[in-house]
């Protein structure tokens, strides 16, 4: 490599890097609530594990079979709940997905789209675990807190 | 009657399909055009005759098992390797089994080495068209054989994905010789190795190390080499880092390719991002079918590219690479005096590629 070609990648990645120092991530609200099914084992679930749920990474919540279930991808509930829980965009999770799927590694969690499609979804699928807005019925599900 | 009571059967059924049936598919669709020596596929006078397509179909037999098969077509434009591309070639087709944390695939697989080779053709994963092919090839995409794959988790936060593998891969490269440019297939067979994934809780930090031996069969006879692939990524913030250097070294006919890249990633927004690329070639390959007894290949490539993500599912890029070297897609021949060979002067050249890349 040239000195030259060096000092000029360098030069561009400093501007970029730059660019990122000055326009920072906005943090997201929490606008969202956690639901699941009456018979999953848990009241409460802290971030990393939900990360690990809903990146299909861990299976199974306090021994039992969990099924992560996501709203669609434009959806302001899911940007919200990527943002918090997963620490990143939907548009970076979908990235991940699409790496995931394309490397035949896994699929992503089926998508609901709405509120009301999605509580009926986890109200009548046994290990189900979604997210509705934060003002959206939960009625014959259970709501766990955000640890 | 007998129909009323068939309804609700038939909806039981497509509700039990839908829930086992997955289908995702990719476009990378491009226009490019090379300046100077026409290079990977892209002329001098332009080419929309360059693109990757994928269907995949995924049936879920039951929680641990599936069966998936990937279609796959592929357009590379005026490059010498398109006469051995097929219009639509079945990538993958297997059959895998997952136990707890591990997972076994049986059949025609994705190939695990390095960070991006799974998705090398999946534009809306990698942030230009394709991975650099200087640590690619054309060769690799896809293992026939077996893939075992154990997820463990360590403690503090560190967990690793190791990956064995056997069996056997195709292998397609131009080659320059003093007689003109010719076309080397070739298939690995017995091929046996391992890609290991270190991830640190810090940073996204993943380190992976890859290492495989093979025969070597292609129509000139058969050799054997050993490669081996270092892999580091990481990302903070908007930016994100990778890097991968690889080894391949053997005999028949003896051979010493050092290759690999570095690239940079920033989200400047939500919708843009830029990344910034330099791979290389080093190669010391020892012909036995020309007059020519030695050569050294080597190539440098400099690339940047501007990411528009458009919506979730597609993106618009605009790439521009610089290269020098000799591997082009006409001929640079060597030149050839008396038992002196020697090397023409080295070229240069660039390319600008614009393309979408769709995935669902």
């Amino acid at each position: 490599m040239t000195n030259t070609s060096m000092l000029r990648r360098a030069a561009l990645l400093a501007i970029a890097a730059l660019f990122a120092g000055v326009a920072p991530a906005r943090a997201g609200a929490q606008g969202f609530q956690i639901i699941a099914h009456s018979s999953v084992k848990a009241d409460a679930i802290d971030k990393a594990t939900a990360e690990k749920v809903f990146l299909k990474k861990a299976a199974s919540l306090n021994g039992g079979a969990v099924t992560p279930v996501d709203q669609a991808i434009a959806s302001a509930v899911r940007e919200a709940f990527s943002k918090s829980v997963l620490g990143k965009p939907a548009a970076a999770v979908n990235q991940y997905w699409q790496q995931q799927i394309f490397s035949g590694a896994e699929v992503p969690p089926a998508t609901k789209t709405g509120d009301d499609a999605m509580l009926e979804f986890v109200k009548s699928t046994p290990g189900a675990v979604g997210y509705v807005s934060a003002g959206a019925s939960t009625a014959g599900v259970k709501v766990l807190a955000l640890k | 009657m007998a129909i009323a009571a068939l309804v609700p059967t038939l909806a039981a059924a497509q509700s039990d399909i839908a829930d086992r049936l997955t289908m995702h598919g990719s476009l990378n669709q491009g226009y490019g055009k090379a300046f100077r020596m026409p290079t990977l596929g892209l002329p001098l006078n332009g080419t929309s005759d360059y693109r990757t397509f994928t269907f995949q179909v995924r049936y879920k037999l039951d929680d641990k098992n599936q069966v998936v098969s990937q279609l796959f077509n592929r357009r590379f434009g005026t490059s010498p390797l398109a006469a051995s591309i097929n219009d639509m070639t079945l990538q993958w087709a297997y059959w895998q089994h997952k136990e707890g944390n591990l997972a076994v695939k049986v059949g025609r697989n994705p190939f695990p080495r390095g960070l991006v080779n799974e998705v090398r053709y999946i534009g809306s994963v990698t942030p230009f068209y394709r991975p650099p092919i200087e640590l690619q090839s054309d060769a690799f995409d896809a293992i026939d054989g077996v893939v075992a794959t154990y997820h463990k988790e360590l403690p503090h936060g560190f967990s690793v994905d190791q990956h064995v593998f056997g069996g056997g891969s195709e292998f397609r490269a131009i080659a320059t010789t003093t007689t003109g440019i010719s076309l080397r297939i070739a298939r690995t067979e017995n091929q046996y190795g391992y890609q290991t994934f270190l991830n640190v809780p810090v940073a996204n930090i993943r380190i992976g190390a890859y290492g495989t031996r093979y025969s070597f069969r292609q129509s000139t006879g058969t050799g054997h080499r050993a490669n081996t692939v270092f892999s580091g990524e990481g990302s903070v913030g908007r930016v994100k880092l990778m890097t991968e250097h690889s080894r391949i070294t053997g005999h028949g006919p003896s051979n010493d390719n050092r290759s690999g890249y570095y690239m940079g990633i920033v989200r400047i927004t939500d919708r843009f991002s830029i990344a910034d690329q330099y791979s290389y070639t080093n190669r010391k390959l020892y012909f036995t079918d020309t007059a020519l007894n030695f050569m050294y290949p080597e190539l440098r490539n400099h690339g940047v590219v501007g990411i528009f993500t458009i919506n979730p599912y597609a993106q618009f890029k605009v790439e521009s690479h610089w290269k020098k070297g000799w591997a082009w897609d006409s001929n640079t021949p060597p030149t050839v005096s008396s038992t002196n060979p020697t090397l023409n002067p080295i070229y240069h050249g660039s390319y600008v590629l614009i393309s979408i890349a769709a995935s669902y």
